[in-house]
């Protein structure tokens, strides 16, 4: 069964409260007010001076779960919200890979389902390594590597209009078929096409079927992994604004409380990022006790629509 | 690193030159999106664009390639399960999800993704995901498009692929009896049923390693079988002066990541007594995957229906 034996995440330490966003990107004053008050925005984090390499690098090189277990690496996986963020053939993936020692694993990036990738690289990366020929020692089965990293270098990956603002990130996850924690009970995905915004789509009808959508793939995911919603301790969201899960809680009938909110204020929305970084928070805050089941549930958006949802033992 | 015989059968394909700029790059308003967007991926890295970038750079869209192949291969009563989108170079709408966007029109609106960063050994990864998603119960359909990209705005260190082209390779996990010809048999559908006997992909492999380790790896994938056929792609033969030329077809030049696929599937469906194993075997210089995959052929049924 797909574990998550560790994760890390990298945010930037520079804080940029979201009213220093509102020049760049033509914001006004309502705009922010909206972003602020309504959707709970506070602030992003940026560096500017460092590379998608150094994010990737800096989220890896903090998984000390992984030192020394290197060999075990067969896949690194970049789950990636933008489909292209550096020119060809410039690939950081592997400069990275190969720099932490890791050139021997099989690396790509998994993307073009938005912020919703990141959820499908661990998916995958459970399914590839329950491929992998065996017999494998306990505790030395193949690990792979999931990660997820973003820079705000283009206008649309730095705010989302009227409904959120993105912070640069990354994340390392190491994943196993045996690890005895975060156990991945259920995966549900469910893609909208239509919503493509070069093909045309109505703006409004995404915005109607948002919620229902999302709902609807939580369903589903808690259907796979055969738990209830009663069930569900906690859910991870994305940090996209407050009041998409504020209504959303009411329309699945969750209590407010536990969705994990807080960062929304903290980071606004780290692209693939946001599952790692909540995921941390839970377990800082002791949020999460052996056994619990939690949700992590995801959307991308802006060009065609993928919503997704995982269910988790702890 | 290997995949073990499989029960991933290459049902048919299809595969497509296409000529002409992106109608999509028609709108001013995509122009003008995807200018702002390749201005802003190439300026961190010194690179230059055209002035009025978008204006002269008007490559064909992957999702437009890959849209035509779908509907010349994949009828609406054959719902797919899972789509996978491969490439080297990125889109000329660089911002788009395009897998997304596929999946709202393949039949079945399946699981879409694309997978890239990793060169032509993307299409052998997006095989390998197929493998792994695929249910061992049997019942799942995999959809594999591989597309070249041969303009992008700025100067690149290696050359652009020669054409703009595509290749769709529809899998099972169950052989089908006879060959469907799919709903465009007379353009670009090639019958090509072979089953995936293995898969392996050999990373960080130095230019110097390669002819060995090629060599040692196709001589045990065809050992006991000297009906091998093998298809080399064109910088592994590039980088094994010295390969086996009796029973090699080399890829043509200038295809990086389909050329590979396009001519397996020549060799797949070349001559009315064909069988027997096919191998693959390609090298990316600069990413240094060496991959391997191997192919039993099936009868075509050419029977008329």
């Amino acid at each position: 069964m797909t574990a998550l034996d560790a994760v890390a995440v990298h945010l930037p330490p520079h804080r940029v409260p979201i009213e220093s966003l509102a020049g760049p990107l033509e914001l006004t004053e309502m705009q922010v007010r909206l972003f602020r008050r309504f959707h709970g925005l506070d602030q992003v984090r940026r560096d500017p001076d460092r590379s998608l390499a150094d994010l990737l690098r800096q989220a890896a090189t903090g998984l000390t779960a992984l030192r020394g277990q290197e060999h075990r690496v067969r896949f690194v996986l970049y789950g990636r919200a933008f489909p292209v963020v550096v020119p060809y053939p410039v690939n950081p993936l592997h400069d990275v890979c190969r720099a932490l020692g890791l050139g021997h694993a099989v690396s790509f990036t998994l993307t073009q389902q938005s912020c919703a990738s990141a959820l499908l690289a661990v998916e995958m990366a459970g399914r590839l390594l329950a491929a992998e020929p065996g017999p494998h020692p306990p505790g030395g089965g193949p690990l792979a590597l999931v990660l997820t990293a973003e820079k705000a270098f283009t206008r649309d990956a730095q705010f989302i209009p009227e409904t959120s603002v993105f912070s640069e990130g990354a994340s390392a996850c190491l994943v196993s078929l045996d690890g005895p924690r975060d156990r991945l009970l259920g995966y549900a995905c469910r893609q909208r096409g239509e919503f493509d915004v070069a093909g045309g789509a109505s703006g409004a009808q995404f915005q109607r079927e948002y919620r229902p959508a999302l709902a609807d793939v939580i369903g589903r995911a808690l259907t796979v992994a055969g738990v209830d919603l009663d069930d569900i301790r906690l859910i991870l969201p994305h940090n996209v604004n407050v009041v998409t899960w504020q209504r959303l809680s009411r329309l699945i009938g969750f209590p407010r409380d536990r969705v994990l909110l807080d960062n929304v204020r903290e980071t606004g929305h780290v692209f693939c990022a946001d599952a790692f970084t909540n995921y941390l928070t839970a377990r800082d805050r002791g949020l999460l006790s052996p056994g619990d089941r939690y949700l992590v549930a995801a959307v991308g958006a802006g060009e065609g629509a993928t919503f997704a949802a995982m269910v988790f033992a702890h | 690193m290997a995949v073990p015989s499989t029960d991933l059968h290459l049902i048919r394909a299809a595969r497509r030159v296409f000529t002409g700029p992106s109608t999509l790059l028609d709108d001013p308003k995509q122009r003008a999106r995807s200018a702002r967007y390749l201005a802003d991926l190439a300026h961190p890295y010194g690179l230059e664009l055209p002035d009025g970038p978008g204006q002269e750079a008007l490559g064909r869209s992957h999702a437009e390639m890959a849209e035509a192949l779908i509907g010349a291969l994949v009828p609406p009563h054959e719902p797919v399960d899972l789509l996978v989108l491969a490439f080297a170079r990125h889109d000329v709408l660089p911002g788009r999800a395009t897998a997304t966007y596929l999946s709202h029109l393949c039949p079945g609106t399946p699981l879409s993704f694309a997978v890239c960063d990793q060169g032509p050994a993307a299409v052998v990864s997006g095989l390998r995901l197929a493998h792994a998603y695929a249910s061992p119960d049997g019942g799942t359909t995999a959809l594999l498009i591989a597309v070249d990209q041969a303009v992008l705005p700025y100067r690149t260190p290696t050359p652009a692929p020669a054409r703009q082209q595509a290749v769709a390779m529809l899998y099972r996990t169950a052989p089908v009896a006879g060959t469907e010809p799919g709903p465009d048999p007379a353009g670009d559908v090639v019958p090509a049923p072979a089953r995936m006997t293995v898969l392996r992909q050999h990373p960080d492999v130095a230019a110097g390693d390669v002819a060995a380790l090629a060599g040692s790896e196709l001589a045990a994938l065809s050992a006991g079988r000297p009906d091998t056929r093998i298809v080399l792609g064109v910088d592994l033969a590039a980088a094994w002066p010295a390969h086996p030329t009796g029973g090699v077809t080399v890829a043509p030049p200038g295809q990086p990541v389909t050329g590979p696929w396009w001519t397996l599937l020549d060799v797949l469906a070349a001559g009315p007594a064909r069988s027997g194993p096919v191998l693959t075997a390609d090298y990316d210089p600069d990413l240094r995957y060496l991959c391997l995959t191997g192919w039993e052929t099936t009868p075509v049924d050419t029977r008329p229906r």
